[in-house]
């Protein structure tokens, strides 16, 4: 049994299996609250509790995946470059809104847990919190903080940003829709994007846009106050 | 291109993102950088689309798959997390509703301050 489990092939099966699931969950459930990914983390968080497989042997073949955020971050350009157009032309204040939303999702993650005594841990793992799970990884463990924990702020700001964005926007009045795109993009990365997808094209671009912008802002921003 | 050659390019602007970061006086990711190098070589046509077109699609609509991992891992981090649960979310959320608000009246002062300097351009001609 042990050289099954100690296999890397074993977590490889056992993510990319729950990974299918999850994209066939979502397919038939369409939610916010619902994505492949997190589907797919609690399915092999319960498989490990129950077979009572140690974390360690779900990694051997885990850290292989791991290592593939790294090329994956790289073509998120390829994204970005698709959009070229609509960059040129909203250049100023995307890279004005991109950098003042990165400026203050890291200073009220440090204000709000230095209010509320959380331990550094947490708060360096929450600071990158607004930006892409890929980028927001690497400043996690710039800042020392734990990639686990990163992820979870990341997936709790993702769909805080859809379900609250629709009142924000009618709350101040936000009819233009690139200031929607930036704003969604920004506060809420690729799950706020997809959200700004259903908003409309320019909405949705502008976000695609924007978590390249404000995950470059947030590098320099962390740079800065850390 | 075939898929090989495609691997081998994006592993290559990755190196090279590692070597520019690795130059830099401040601490800077290394895969963030071969994001910008990447950027900079589409722009400049040294690398075009279509050489990446299928490896960098496969990576973008499946990134999800290589969060999993890291997700699972919280496993480890229960006892750090123990009694705090609450208020990590409540600073996530409150600071996602400011970012909105923040991003939100930036990009309207900046788009209306652009307005207003072209208006004072048109009425100085």
């Amino acid at each position: 049994m042990n050289t099954i489990v100690n296999s890397p092939m074993f977590g490889i099966a056992l993510t990319f299996l729950a990974y299918e699931f999850g994209i066939l969950v979502t397919r038939k459930v369409r939610s916010p609250l619902l994505n492949p990914m997190v589907i797919a983390a609690a399915l092999c968080i319960g498989f490990l509790q129950l077979t009572g497989i140690p974390l360690a042997s779900y990694q051997v073949g885990g850290d292989f995946l791991i290592m593939l955020i790294f090329p994956a971050t790289t073509c998120i350009a390829v994204s970005v470059y698709s959009k070229i157009d609509l960059l040129k032309r909203h250049f100023v204040p995307i890279v004005v809104g991109c950098t003042v939303g990165a400026a203050t999702s890291i200073g009220s993650v440090i204000l709000l847990a230095k209010w509320l005594g959380l331990p550094e841990i947490l708060t360096v793992s929450m600071a990158p919190k607004s930006v892409t799970t890929a980028i927001a990884i690497e400043i996690s463990a710039l800042l020392q903080g734990q990639p686990s924990l990163t992820v979870m702020a990341v997936m709790i700001t993702g769909i805080t940003g859809v379900l609250s964005a629709p009142i924000l926007i009618k709350l101040f009045r936000i009819t233009d829709p690139i200031i929607q795109g930036v704003a969604l993009g920004t506060s809420s990365h690729v799950i706020g994007t997809a959200k700004a997808l259903e908003l409309g094209q320019t909405q949705g671009a502008m976000g695609g846009i924007s978590i390249f912008i404000t995950g470059l802002a947030t590098v320099g921003v962390v740079a800065l106050a850390f | 291109m075939k898929i090989m050659e495609q691997l081998t390019l994006v592993a290559l602007v990755g190196l090279a993102g590692i070597v520019i970061a690795s130059l830099l006086p401040i601490p800077f990711p290394g895969s963030i950088m071969s994001m910008l190098v990447m950027f900079v070589l589409l722009l400049s046509k040294a690398i075009k689309i279509r050489q990446i077109e299928q490896v960098s699609q496969f990576f973008l609509a499946n990134m999800g798959a290589f969060f999993i991992v890291p997700v699972v891992a919280i496993l480890e981090q229960l006892e750090v997390m123990k009694g705090k649960t609450l208020q990590f979310f409540a600073v996530c959320i409150v600071s996602t509703l400011l970012t909105f608000i923040a991003t939100a009246g930036s990009v309207k002062l900046t788009l209306m301050l652009i307005r207003k300097s072209q208006e004072n351009k048109g009425a100085g001609q």
